[in-house]
């Protein structure tokens, strides 16, 4: 509503301006005769006025003047009461005491009922011839009494009382008033005409030094009780003193006239004539000025003559501003109502002419408004310099301000383009007499500050020799931002790098609108050849239906969904596709399309896919691994066990699952050999290095433990347990066979050594010669043997067989062959045979199985440090379905435990840890070597300190008879 | 009479290596040929001097033979030399803890060993 103000109070004035114009013809003339009129007037008035004035002034003097005098009259007639009232009292009472009369005068209250008066006093006649009675009768009462002054006259007439009775009235008791001319005058008047009488001028007795006033007295005649007082002399004898009363004029004066002469400047004067020396009153201030207005007269007050002046002082009676004031209002009034009257017979002369088409011209108007408002677009006219003279609803709403702000104010304010510039150049093309100017792209200030982008048309046009701007605007902010972000929108679309595809749902077959760029990347099909047709994702038939059915129930539903999808691309190769689709609504809340968005995650798949392979692969490995593993998640629960690990350490998987590393590890440590230091298990990376565990349960084991922590994910950690016994037991071996070594080779080159040095250093006879170097032969060969056995044992594993001769042969021909190889001169061990009739024939490596079965007979000698019976036996029997030949080899020797039983095949392995029976520990690996790549069997059967059997079991090849 | 010598070794040729070693000399030769019956035989004949070898088979090897001769009053100032197939210096250490006087590392010279047995006995060599 702010835009139709002015518009509105337009409207209205033209309704009045019309209701006028059928009351009012105001001719022109008429305003020059009100004119003349009104000044003719004015002067008539003025001066009668200026009369009537000053007889106002006088008569109101006047009666000031009797206010004065009025009020002194009433206040000295009032005193004059008092002083009746106090002879009164005298007279009544045979003697008046000194308190009766204060009591009296008190009770007067003078200083708030009579201000001025100075108390009120009681003087007594007092004969010559009495004084000195009296004087002393008083001084009774009051010891200082003396009559004043102490001059011998004929009678005194001495102050008794005055009340009230402070300082300055206590100096005039006991003054003879009589004994001074003026206050004797008045006195003697009193006595005489038995009536108030009023003193003459006089300085009071009371007056101190300073502050002087004139001062006057008031009697008032007591005459003695009874006493005739019809004539003067009667009078005269009858008079025994006076009521009087002392006034100081300023004071009294002063008080009396308070409120009665503040208008006018009063002087009193004592008597006739206006004499300085008489004066006793002026209220005049000094420097006072005065007007020409003055009064005297005589004013009579008990029996005394005052004359009173009173003169107006200047500016009394002030209303001649008055004077001035009505010519000058008339003056002004007159030329008002000339201006008015003209005014309103211009105003009435040009309705006169615009009578015929007012009507129209209102109904336009407020039609014309109702249309500017209503209107889109901002209306903007201004006037040729480009001041905006009018502006529509819209337009103060595009730009924010009230239009009555703005009217008056250049157009530049609101569109910076439109300065006075461009509407000086449009006046330059004036003689189009409209033109219309469209600027698509402006700039107008919202508020004043905000910048916004705005369309201007903008039109002039001449109108009765006015040049009018129209400026219809249009505020484009919205149309371009949504340009904008449809722009973006697009170009978003367009670059994103997932697919998107948007298909109309209300057509039939739901046919494709729209494919971005990526979409067509992905699947290498064009937008040309995809949009405008229904479009299936699906490869296959199965798939697609599937895919199908969950898209059809979703667009039913109007709900989104996602899935995925494997995609056939033009190429023919297929990709997977992370889709999700969701349905986009009108503002109805119809859904109109469904937009696809996806995505080729096809590497994700496969690596997915290669993972879970992958996996498995680990889960294969883990299983069939020898080595012992252990999995501990993130918070330390045993969460994997592999079979190796069980098989390592007979620990049952489903006792395991679950159990915290502490627990795991103390499962673990009950099965350590006691001797060995334990380190315990630390899930936290420090157990990283390899770290042995001897285990005595289930079985001798040595154990390398080792803990990963997986550095990414639940920080789970993973043990290795490596099973190293025989690799550990391999090095002790190892070193073990070294000294063995060492001592079974130092033994022959002892002998060797010595008897060589013995033959050297001696002579000895022949025979004692030969004797020794047999010796020295025969050790020599013991340490071929020997080194031949090592070379065999070396030989035979690093070639498994393959450079052995094979031969058909009978046992007993080995067996022969064996006992020969062993048999050494001086040798006190017999072996006894057991020897079937019918001998069995078997293929071997002749020198190979001699070797065997001569280290299981020497075997048996060594073992039986105490001797006893060496037997070989020879049988044949069928085991496992298979024909086998045995060779028994049995001792009483100190035997074997189950244990040593178990380890006899283990290279370097020797029963005897002590190493007092010597031995390279390898013979009965080399037995074993050797019946395994015959494929053949050793079988031992022992027990401590009973001896033991070994068996050598080899497939038969056929039997003959020897 | 002779100096009274124990050979306590189980390896007959290293017995017969020493007799013939020790023949010229005046020597009196007891020999055994494991420990156990080499520590009887001292039982019954203290000797003035002990010839040990260390890897003997039986309940006890030389180390401890001579650990028990020199527990023994009786014997514990009768000398001792160890003989050994050993040479390391740890075996050499477990001998002199033994107890033993000195050692022989097999093969050893046998005109030393006279040297030995004179210098331990304090008197001539007998070479």
């Amino acid at each position: 509503m702010k835009a139709d103000g002015p518009r509105a109070r337009r409207a209205t004035m033209a309704a009045t301006d019309a209701s006028l114009r059928h009351r009012l013809n105001i001719p022109d003339w008429l305003a020059w005769l009100a004119l003349s009129l009104g000044l003719l007037v004015t002067a008539a008035v003025s001066t009668l006025l200026w009369e009537r004035l000053n007889v106002a002034t006088a008569q109101r003097f006047e009666s000031e003047v009797d206010k004065v005098v009025a009020q002194l009259r009433r206040r000295m007639v009032a005193h004059e009461e008092i002083l009746r009232g106090a002879a009164g009292l005298v007279r009544a009472s045979r003697e008046v005491t000194r308190d009766e009369w204060r009591d009296y005068v008190n009770e007067l209250n003078l200083e708030r009922n009579y201000p001025g008066i100075l108390g009120v006093g009681l003087t007594v006649r007092v004969a010559a011839a009495d004084r000195a009675a009296h004087e002393v009768a008083i001084r009774r009462q009051m010891p200082d009494y003396a009559i004043q002054p102490d001059t011998p006259r004929d009678e005194y007439h001495s102050i008794l009382f005055l009340d009230p009775l402070n300082e300055r009235n206590r100096r005039a008791i006991g003054y003879d008033m009589n004994s001074e001319p003026i206050r004797s005058a008045a006195m003697s008047r009193a006595r005489d005409s038995g009536d108030a009488a009023l003193s003459g001028r006089v300085v009071l007795v009371q007056e101190g030094r300073e502050a002087v006033q004139p001062g006057f007295l008031l009697y008032y005649p007591v005459y003695a009780r009874g006493a005739a007082v019809d004539t003067v002399d009667a009078r005269r004898r009858a008079l025994i003193g006076y009521a009087y009363s002392p006034y100081r004029a300023h004071d009294l004066f002063g008080s009396a006239l308070r409120g009665y002469a503040d208008h006018v400047v009063v002087a009193i004067h004592d008597g006739r004539g206006l004499d300085l020396s008489t004066l006793l009153y002026s209220n005049a201030a000094a420097g006072q000025r005065l007007s020409g207005l003055e009064d005297v007269r005589e004013i009579e007050i008990a029996g005394h003559v005052w004359t009173v002046r009173t003169r107006a002082p200047a500016g009394f009676g002030s209303d001649h501003l008055v004077l001035w004031l009505v010519p000058l209002m008339g003056v002004a009034l007159s030329a008002v109502l000339f201006h008015l009257l003209r005014l309103l017979a211009e105003t009435a002369r040009a309705h006169r002419n615009a009578r015929a088409t007012a009507r129209e011209l209102t109904l336009s108007e407020t039609r014309l408004s109702a249309v500017l408002d209503t209107a889109a677009d901002g209306i903007v006219t201004t006037d040729e310099g480009g001041m905006v003279l009018t502006m529509n609803r819209s337009a103060a709403d595009i730009f924010d301000r009230r239009a009555d702000e703005v009217i008056g104010l250049p157009l530049a304010r609101l569109l910076p383009q439109f300065d006075a510039d461009w509407f000086a150049a449009g006046l330059r093309d004036a003689h189009h007499a409209e033109r219309v100017a469209r600027h698509e792209s402006s700039t107008g200030l919202r508020g004043g500050v905000r910048q916004f982008p705005v369309t201007v048309s903008a039109s002039r046009f001449v109108h009765e020799g006015r040049v009018v701007h129209t400026l219809l605007l249009r505020d484009v902010s919205e149309q371009l931002a949504a340009q904008t972000r449809m722009r973006l929108h697009d170009r978003a679309l367009a670059s994103s790098s997932e697919a998107v595809l948007i298909r109309d749902v209300q057509r039939d077959g739901l046919p494709v609108v729209y494919v971005n760029a990526a979409f067509e990347r992905m699947t290498g099909r064009s937008s040309q050849e995809v949009v405008g047709r229904p479009f299936s994702y699906a490869a296959d038939g199965e798939a697609a239906d599937r895919v199908g059915d969950e898209m059809r129930w979703a667009i039913a539903h109007a709900k989104p969904f996602s899935t995925t999808v494997e995609v056939r691309r033009a190429d023919g190769r297929s990709m997977w596709a992370a889709l999700s689709s969701s349905p986009v609504r009108d503002n109805d809340g119809e859904v109109t399309h469904y937009v696809d968005v996806f995505d080729d995650i096809t590497e994700r798949v496969e690596f997915e896919q290669k993972l879970i392979r992958r996996t498995n692969r680990l889960h294969t490995v883990f299983a069939l691994s020898p080595d012992g593993f252990v999995t501990f998640d993130g918070s330390g629960i045993l969460t994997n066990v592999n079979p190796a690990f069980v098989r390592m350490t007979h620990l049952a998987q489903s006792e395991l699952l679950g159990i915290d590393a502490q627990t795991f590890d103390r499962r673990m440590a009950a099965l350590s050999d006691p001797t060995q230091p334990w380190p315990e298990l630390a899930l936290d990376g420090s157990s990283e290095d390899a770290q042995r565990l001897w285990l005595l349960h289930p079985e001798r084991r040595v154990l390398e433990r080792s803990a990963r922590v997986a550095p990414q994910g639940r920080s789970e950690t993973v043990l290795y347990f490596r099973d190293i016994t025989q690799q550990f037991e391999v090095d002790r071996m190892k070193s073990e066979f070294l000294s063995t070594a060492a001592h079974e080779l130092r033994t022959p080159l002892s002998s060797i050594f010595g008897f060589a040095e013995l033959l050297m250093n001696r002579e000895y006879d022949e025979a004692a010669r030969r004797r020794m170097h047999g010796i020295i032969h025969r050790q020599s060969r013991v340490l071929v043997n020997l080194i031949n056995d090592l070379l065999d044992l070396a030989r035979i594993e690093a070639r498994a067989g393959q450079d052995f001769r094979y031969e058909d042969l009978p046992v007993k021909m080995l067996i022969n062959a064996t006992l020969e190889g062993l048999a050494m001169p001086g040798d006190t061990h017999r072996v006894s045979l057991d020897m079937p009739q019918s001998m069995p024939r078997i293929r071997v490596d002749h020198e190979k199985m001699v070797r065997a079965l001569s280290n299981i007979i020497t075997n048996a000698f060594k073992y039986s440090p105490d001797g006893g019976e060496v037997r070989l036996a020879v049988t044949e029997v069928t085991r496992n379905s298979r024909l086998m030949a045995g060779i028994h080899v049995s001792d009483e020797g100190i035997g074997m435990t189950t244990e040593q039983q178990a380890r006899i095949f283990e290279r370097f392995y020797r029963a005897d840890p002590s190493g007092n029976i010597p031995g390279t520990g390898l013979g009965m690996s080399l037995v074993k070597e050797i019946m395994d790549l015959h494929g053949g069997e050793i079988e031992i059967v022992s027990a401590p300190g009973e001896g033991t059997t070994v068996t050598l079991w080899l497939p038969v090849m056929d039997t003959a008879t020897t | 009479m002779g100096a009274r010598i124990a050979v306590i070794e189980d390896q007959p040729e290293i017995r017969q290596l020493i007799r013939m070693t020790l023949e010229f000399g005046d020597f009196e030769l007891s020999e055994a040929e494991n420990a156990d019956i080499g520590w009887s035989k001292i039982q019954q004949h203290t000797p003035d001097l002990v010839l040990l070898d260390v890897m003997m088979p039986g309940s006890m090897d030389g180390l401890e033979l001579c650990r028990r001769l020199r527990a023994q009053p009786s014997t514990a100032r009768v000398p001792v030399i160890l003989l050994t197939a050993r040479g390391q210096q740890r075996d050499i250490e477990a001998g002199r803890e033994a107890g033993a006087d000195t050692y022989l590392t097999k093969p050893f010279s046998p005109m030393e060993l006279l040297d030995r047995i004179a210098a331990l006995l304090g008197g001539s060599s007998g070479r």
